[in-house]
């Protein structure tokens, strides 16, 4: 039964890993695009590219969240194995890498878009903060991948502590609006 | 104390020995408190500045400035704030203080100058502090390092400014005291009340305010639509509406403790703060009983202003 499961568990992942890199490699291309033409209103409106990036942005962070969630559900004692931690850790630092390019200038929830955002202004009035942040969550988040391949289940719990402290929290203590 | 006495007789030492232990004894008792117990309470002072999220208003972080020197601006509908220093500093901090005037000020709101403090230090929670805890939290603002930083004059709006207008806002709105445990709820439930309403001061965020800024009792931690920095403040009773309310007791613990949602989020704006200088320092006993108050505060309406 157990290999069945883990065996699922480790293709749904590679899945979507595959998915979200190719994801942000298309956002990444797009972005030069967008930020030259962010002020001009037919990029506006539900159709819009800055739009799509933010519902992209938004499904990204959501993916970031669930597998946090499964992290700390593994830690205290719930399904998984290190493997899949390490895995999902991977695939949060490869988000955190692709991060200030889905942030393009123009998508922050003070500017005139017809989707939700909590991304604040601050983001681009502090960038080099900001994209500091991005970058303390993919060092972070290599740790946890380090210590999920080590297999000790006490240290990805206190990894899994300073990721969401200083990756997650830190960040979204200045630059995220709740919505 | 018999045996004791006993034991005396038997080994010899008769009256004039038993009178001089007496006298040790005595004099131990009415002796400075040794050491060791002035770090105890230093220790638990600590807990408790933790508990009261103190280090938010009184250190500037954003800007680096020294620990508990003051500065902090806290923007809200009635103008800046700026918390003060409150080292032990004795021009600019609590150096010439009295345990009275520190007493004074968190029951009663009241400066050593007889002024009358805005409710933007939440006096109107402190309030509800034990006098044992009030204590212990001064031994510890008396151990941190002092720092000489002036203080930043309020910048209010007219007629915020004028501070007479405290006096009848007192009148009004200022109920003072210390928390009385209700009698028909358990050790846990008081302990969760004392935490969130008294130490915590969740309702000054979390609680709806009227016009004059006082906070609306029968809607506590109910959330407030225009809270500090003009954000959205959700509400955190058990209610169905609200964000938590349909989080479980162990939900509830991983936040505090993690700062983690059960989607997965985790806390941003000025909870990721109170997270960071409060809850996530606390004892999972503490967690526990902040969990089951916040879970059962909905079923009794208007239980909290009744209190």
């Amino acid at each position: 039964m157990k290999p069945v499961h883990f065996f699922r568990s480790r293709r749904k992942a590679a899945g979507a890993s595959v998915l979200v890199l190719t994801l942000a490699v298309i956002a990444g291309g797009a972005l030069a695009d967008i930020q030259e033409r962010a002020g001009k209103p037919e990029l506006r409106g539900a159709g819009g590219k800055l739009e799509a990036m933010i519902r992209h942005r938004r499904a990204t962070m959501k993916r970031v969240g669930d597998h946090m969630r499964a992290v700390i559900a593994y830690v205290k004692g719930g399904p998984g194995s290190p493997e899949q931690i390490a895995t999902y850790a991977s695939e949060i630092q490869a988000i955190a890498d692709q991060l200030p390019a889905m942030f393009p200038q123009g998508s922050g929830m003070d500017d005139p878009l017809d989707v939700e955002t909590g991304a604040k202004s601050e983001i681009w009035a502090n960038w080099a903060d900001f994209s500091k942040h991005a970058e303390l969550m993919s060092v972070e988040a290599a740790k946890l991948k380090h210590v999920a391949s080590a297999g000790d289940k006490s240290r990805i719990g206190q990894q899994f502590r300073v990721l969401g402290r200083n990756g997650c929290s830190g960040c979204h203590e200045r630059f995220r609006e709740k919505i | 104390m018999k045996d004791f006495a006993r034991k005396f007789e038997r080994s010899g030492i008769g009256l004039i020995g038993r009178t001089v232990v007496l006298l040790v004894a005595a004099l131990v008792a009415i002796a400075p408190l040794p050491s060791g117990a002035n770090e105890s309470k230093v220790q638990r002072g600590a807990y408790l500045f933790q508990a009261a999220g103190c280090e938010g208003c009184h250190t500037d972080r954003r800007n680096k400035g020294p620990r508990l020197a003051g500065g902090r601006a806290l923007h809200t509908p009635f103008g800046i704030f700026y918390g003060p220093n409150i080292t032990p500093d004795p021009e600019h901090g609590l150096g010439n203080w009295t345990k009275e005037d520190f007493r004074r000020a968190l029951r009663e709101g009241i400066s050593p100058t007889n002024k009358p403090y805005y409710p933007a230090f939440p006096f109107t929670s402190f309030t509800k502090m034990s006098d044992a805890d009030i204590d212990d939290l001064w031994a510890y603002l008396r151990s941190v390092p002092a720092s000489s930083q002036a203080n930043k004059p309020h910048d209010l709006n007219f007629p915020f400014n004028l501070r007479m207008l405290l006096r009848p806002w007192r009148g009004l709105f200022f109920e003072q005291g210390p928390y009385r445990p209700r009698p028909d709820r358990d050790r846990n439930w008081n302990r969760g009340a004392y935490l969130v309403d008294a130490l915590g001061h969740c309702g000054e965020c979390h609680s709806p305010r009227g016009p004059l800024g006082q906070v609306d009792a029968s809607r506590a931690l109910a959330g407030n639509p225009q809270g500090p920095d003009n954000k959205k403040v959700p509400g955190i009773t058990a209610e169905k509406s609200n964000g938590i309310g349909k989080w479980s007791l162990d939900d509830i613990v991983t936040y505090l403790s993690l700062g983690m949602s059960p989607t997965g989020d985790f806390a941003g704006g000025a909870m990721a703060e109170v997270v960071e200088n409060t809850t996530q320092n606390l004892n999972d006993s503490d967690h526990q009983a902040i969990a089951r108050y916040l879970k059962d505060i909905s079923s009794y309406p208007g239980g909290l202003a009744a209190r």
